[in-house]
């Protein structure tokens, strides 16, 4: 009964690792899919009309701008986990631990 | 038991962080979270950067270092764009437009050249100090950006990773920072530039 147990455990969750997204860790595979498209070179006559844009007053003073999180994010983050530190069980892991656990 | 507790864990994991591909069409920009609440910029930073120079030489927390050490601040755009000025990377900051227009539409860069476009937003509205930087790698349906129906975003800040919005409310968001993008794009070199101006 046990051993029927522990079997249909591992099936479900190796089930569950067939169809799970893949994980944070593995960020990788978001790109893996296929490779990136090659972005069209910006030509020489173009990069100086984006600086003759760049220089206007209007442009010129975003380089002052700041982007970073604001606190509605932050609160965001941190309800949700901050990122590097949320630990994401290995699937072969949880398989060994649902075959060794005592049911 | 235990096992029970372990799948309900790991299959909520798997819900909270859910994209296992990208929508048809888009940029394949691979994504990089902020690990700090200063960090979107770096984030966004290294996600074009990378993608830009095909490589995967650009890591946040080396950028980040890097940026310190010169005492340049990691959220503000100048300092960003006076960094990668040295790795003959340029970071344009404009102000843009919705639109499919030559160097400043928003859909030329990312639909007809191919470069994610980091946009600065703000959800909140009116207080700079919540502005966000995201990286803007395509849209829903054809025919340009002005008549996409969705509008796909990656958020260095957010649990889905790749955001997918409504075109107003990007525009919203957008909007409230000021129409900020930055694409970033190889450097010509001297060379070429020479030429170009004779």
């Amino acid at each position: 009964m046990n051993k029927f147990t522990a079997m249909i455990a591992i099936l479900i969750a190796t089930g569950f690792a067939a169809f799970a997204p893949p994980a944070l860790a593995d960020q990788d595979g978001l790109q893996q899919s296929a490779p990136p498209h090659r972005p069209i070179p910006v030509q020489v006559s173009q990069h100086q009309a984006l600086q003759r844009l760049a220089a206007l007053p209007g442009n010129k003073q975003l380089a002052d701008v700041r982007a970073s999180y604001s606190p509605e994010h932050a609160r965001e983050m941190s309800e949700i986990g901050v990122y590097a530190t949320q630990a994401i069980v290995p699937t072969s892991i949880l398989i060994a631990l649902i075959a060794a656990a005592p049911l | 038991m235990l096992g029970a507790i372990l799948l309900l864990g790991a299959s909520g994991c798997a819900e909270r962080i859910a994209i296992d591909k990208f929508p048809p069409g888009v940029l394949r920009v691979r994504y990089m979270p902020a690990n700090d609440w200063t960090d979107c910029m770096v984030a966004c930073t290294v996600m074009c950067a990378n993608y830009v120079t095909r490589t995967d030489r650009f890591a946040s927390s080396k950028l980040r270092d890097e940026l310190e050490a010169e005492g340049l601040d990691v959220g503000r755009v100048g300092d960003v764009t006076q960094w990668l000025a040295k790795k003959r990377i340029t970071l344009q900051a404009l102000t843009g437009e919705y639109s499919s227009e030559d160097l400043v539409g928003l859909g030329w860069w990312v639909l007809e050249g191919g470069y994610p476009v980091i946009c600065v937003i703000n959800k909140l509205g009116g207080n700079a100090d919540n502005n966000h930087a995201v990286v803007v790698i395509g849209v829903e349906g054809q025919g340009g950006i002005e008549s996409a129906k969705k509008v796909y975003v990656l958020d260095p800040a957010s649990p889905k990773r790749l955001e997918t919005w409504e075109p107003i409310l990007f525009r919203h968001y957008w909007g409230s920072a000021g129409n900020i993008m930055l694409p970033m794009y190889k450097t010509p070199d001297e060379a070429a530039l020479h030429e170009g101006t004779e």
